[in-house]
């Protein structure tokens, strides 16, 4: 990698964003880049479908190319992000919700008992196993906690904010966040208690 | 049976797993928890439940090929046709030499079109037969589309 390209990627925020107010591909490829991961995820979280995720992230990149002009740096521009993604995420929801095409959840999964186990310790294929199929469980499980509840969760395990900074970005009091994290935690819990 | 801690409750070991206790009560649970079996069981499936959550999403979403969201991304955001469309584009292009070649093109089969014999039914005709005689005469001419019988006769 030559030094322009080392310096393109550690481009600060502010300069990111004047670059991408002039409308510089590269500035967008690095921004694309360098968020990419965690917007697919916060989708994925909320709408729970890989293909949406990925059509939801990529209009997410779009809406902000529209849209960075309006953009004032007095919000971060991840901040920034994070709330159009969980937007546009919700908004997808409503729209799958009109269309009738609730996602299905297999008879087996129902009926399946799973013991917890922590996986701690360096996983060997039998370990490797249990873990994918407690992935499994705990993803049939999210997917049945209300969806106001799934959002304040997935802010809270995937990007690790505050209780402060999840009811400042949804726009909802700490008492409700914290409240709602309770009972996706009580519910979740339970299950893997039975 | 589960063990169940008479001392604290989820919405405790909850703002522990969150890094949301106070510095005093963070203190305090960090030592309980030391020695209570059973919250230390509850913080273990928090945290293992967050980790399982993560590591799912992350396995799900590492199939996509970030080269291909990239160009999908960069072209809808900047008006661009697909990679294909471009090149088909570029190829049909119309440079100025290759317009007036293929004006040449249609001008030289045009003409060609309009000068060859016997088209539009208007060019010579092949006369099939003809017959003479003291009184009349016969000639049958064909031509693209029709066959014609002239026949005269003399008046002397």
């Amino acid at each position: 990698m030559n030094n322009s390209a080392v310096h393109r990627d550690n481009i600060e925020e502010a300069e990111l964003v004047e670059r991408l107010k002039r409308g510089q591909e590269w500035a967008f490829a690095i921004l694309v880049k360098k968020y990419r991961m965690q917007l697919l995820k916060i989708a994925y979280g909320i709408t729970l479908d890989r293909e949406e995720s990925c059509e939801i992230v990529q209009d997410v990149f779009v809406s902000v190319h529209k849209n960075i002009k309006n953009f004032r740096q007095e919000a971060s521009l991840k901040g920034w992000l994070r709330k159009i993604t969980v937007n546009h995420s919700l908004n997808w929801k409503r729209k799958f919700k009109r269309r009738f095409r609730w996602s299905h959840t297999p008879l087996e999964q129902e009926d399946e008992k799973m013991q917890y186990t922590v996986q701690k310790e360096k996983k060997n294929p039998e370990t490797a196993y249990q873990g994918k199929e407690f992935e499994k469980f705990v993803m049939g499980r999210i997917k049945k906690l209300p969806e106001k509840v799934r959002v304040v969760f997935v802010l809270n395990t995937f990007e690790g904010l505050s209780y402060d900074e999840i009811a400042q970005s949804l726009g909802i009091k700490k008492g409700t966040v914290k409240s709602r994290l309770h009972t996706a935690r009580k519910s979740l819990l339970e299950s893997i208690r039975s | 049976m589960e063990k169940k801690c008479s001392q604290y409750n989820l919405e405790t070991i909850s703002a522990f797993v969150d890094k949301e206790l106070g510095p005093k009560q963070l203190d305090k649970f960090a030592c309980h928890v030391e020695t209570c079996e059973a919250c230390r069981l509850v913080v273990d499936q928090l945290q293992g439940i967050k980790e399982a959550f993560k590591s799912a999403a992350e396995d799900e979403m590492k199939s996509i090929d970030s080269q291909v969201f990239l160009s999908s991304v960069t072209a809808k955001s900047f008006n661009r046709k697909p990679a294909i469309f471009e090149k088909l584009k570029e190829y049909l292009s119309p440079k100025p030499i290759l317009k007036i070649a293929t004006i040449a093109v249609i001008l030289g089969f045009s003409l060609m079109y309009f000068r060859q014999p016997g088209i539009n039914g208007i060019g010579p005709s092949a006369i099939v037969n003809s017959v003479d005689t003291n009184m009349s005469s016969v000639m049958i001419i064909e031509t693209i589309e029709t066959k014609h019988t002239i026949i005269w006769f003399t008046e002397t």
